[in-house]
């Protein structure tokens, strides 16, 4: 699903943010990208997005190039990527149920599809009784559902999450990654950048830790350090 | 899809009414500038009419003595013909001349109906390659029998051309700083809606929306805007006609004034003017900010 062979990224200011990173990610994969801060892991996610070119090295996410991708089909790859970040992203001027139904609009699906659609998957993270709430009446672990709900309600292949719980205590952070292995075990390729250990040796999963932008580990079922 | 038409029409009003000020600034502007691109427009019809009113678009005529003798216009044509200088002869007949004096004053009835035909003389029309040469048809024609008069038009339409031309030239280079104005007001005006929105834009363009889904809406706005300046100056520009030309119908004989049809011949170039205006403000206003 993701192909990263031999990537050098170095920024226009001279730092190098990624040197020589070879990662491979099965469809149906769920990894975890960890390291300090400043370790490369949100350029790897920039990267995947394609909202920053790779300097030296092939990139290929669902079966395309994205170095030989025009700019006019890179929208048509971010609909196969739902994203999340650490600061969920929402419009505050707009309830739940339209922050979900927004995605889905820009790119032109119909209302009927909204319709049905976004209750549904608003159910599924456990906010069907607040469509139509605002953002600010949430707290931060509701929002950042409703931003997971965002990400995932167009059934993308993969999923990116640049440190989801970062903003959110431990318990709240367990919810969230609930969620995350749910939208897993339905087939999603999950690829998560995080600092935060005990979530990582929680869940056992594959870990690809970066140092100052080179892989330095790259384990299955492997733990935060 | 009406439903995607009502999202569009949504989002172009709350983008109005967001930076209300920038972008009642641009629509003034706007108007200003097409107000004054129209002037310009009318200002040159309006020349245009009184040249050919005056002239006929001839260098050079010359009137022939009623009534005409065939064989002297003959004569004459064979003449004016010879000369290298000359490009054009037209024979104009009486009828001719009637005709053409009906639809240059066609918005003066009066003055049609008054006028008998019969006292409009014949002419040989002469267009010249090169105006300054009069002397020479002047010389050929000189002691020839069946000429009334002849008259040079050409220092006639110089001193007219170089008067007007200031005019016209002036009101055309304040109206295109004018409208370069507009311009920038309206990319400035699309650049702060942008920025007001750069967090839902962000969103857009990580959900997977075309750059054109993004655009549109901007697009638009600047559009609305640029086309409410020009239709209002499309209304002040009737009103200036029927202000100031319509008390002159029938007041100064012998000069024919812009018609309401002139004025609307010159809504689609305002149209089009300001349309272009906008669409090129708003992509440069939109560029930087919505590289991938």
């Amino acid at each position: 699903m993701i192909t990263v062979q031999r990537v050098t990224k170095v920024y226009r200011n001279g730092v190098v943010a990624l040197e020589d990173v070879s990662v491979e990610v099965e469809k149906g994969e769920f990894v975890f990208i960890v390291g300090a801060s400043g370790s490369g892991k949100s350029t790897f996610i920039r990267l995947l997005l394609k909202e920053e070119e790779a300097s030296k090295g092939d990139i290929y996410v669902a079966g395309k190039n994205l170095a030989k991708l025009s700019p006019w089909k890179v929208p048509y790859l971010r609909r196969n990527i739902g994203t999340v970040f650490q600061d969920f992203k929402l419009l505050q001027d707009k309830t739940v149920f339209e922050n979900v139904a927004f995605a889905l609009d820009v790119i032109g699906k119909p209302k009927h599809v909204i319709d049905q659609r976004v209750p549904e998957i608003l159910e599924l993270v456990g906010l069907g009784d607040k469509l139509n709430g605002y953002p600010d009446e949430l707290s931060g672990g509701e929002q950042q559902r409703v931003s997971l709900a965002r990400a995932v309600v167009n059934r993308p292949l993969v999923l990116l999450a640049d440190e989801p719980t970062g903003n959110l205590d431990p318990s709240t952070s367990v919810d969230i990654m609930r969620l995350l292995d749910k939208v897993n075990r339905i087939g999603t390729t999950v690829v998560m950048a995080t600092h935060d250990q005990a979530i990582v040796d929680a869940m056992r999963r594959r870990v690809i830790e970066l140092d100052c932008g080179r892989v330095i580990r790259d384990q299955s079922r492997g733990v935060y350090s | 899809m009406p439903r995607r038409a009502d999202y569009m029409l949504r989002e172009v009003t709350q983008g109005l009414r967001r930076n209300g000020l920038v972008a009642f600034a641009a629509v003034s502007t706007t108007f200003i500038a097409l107000l004054l691109f129209g002037l310009a427009l009318l200002i040159s019809r309006q020349v245009n009419l009184m040249i050919a009113a005056a002239t006929g678009n001839v260098e050079v005529a010359v009137y022939l003595t009623d009534p005409v003798n065939p064989q002297a216009v003959a004569t004459l044509t064979g003449k004016l013909q010879e000369l290298p200088v000359v490009s054009n002869v037209h024979y104009e007949t009486k009828e001719e001349a009637c005709a053409r004096f009906k639809q240059i004053f066609a918005s003066q009835r009066a003055l049609v109906e008054n006028v008998d035909c019969n006292t409009l003389p014949a002419s040989l029309r002469v267009k010249l390659d090169d105006p300054q040469q009069y002397a020479q048809v002047a010389a050929v024609l000189k002691g020839q029998p069946g000429i009334d008069r002849i008259v040079d038009q050409s220092g006639f339409l110089n001193r007219l051309f170089a008067v007007t031309r200031v005019f016209r030239v002036g009101v055309l280079i304040v109206s295109m700083v004018m409208l370069i104005a507009a311009a920038i007001l309206i990319a400035n005006t699309v650049r702060m809606g942008l920025f007001a929105r750069r967090k839902e834009i962000g969103i857009m363009k990580l959900v997977g929306a075309t750059n054109w889904r993004i655009r549109a809406p901007f697009l638009i706005e600047g559009l609305f805007e640029s086309l409410i300046g020009a239709g209002a100056a499309v209304l002040f520009l009737f009103g200036l006609k029927v202000a100031f030309i319509n008390p002159l119908y029938g007041t100064i004989q012998f000069v024919p004034w812009v018609t309401n049809r002139d004025v609307v011949a010159v809504i689609p170039w305002l149209l089009v003017a300001g349309a272009v205006v906008a669409v090129v403000a708003s992509m440069a206003g939109m560029r930087r900010f919505l590289d991938v």
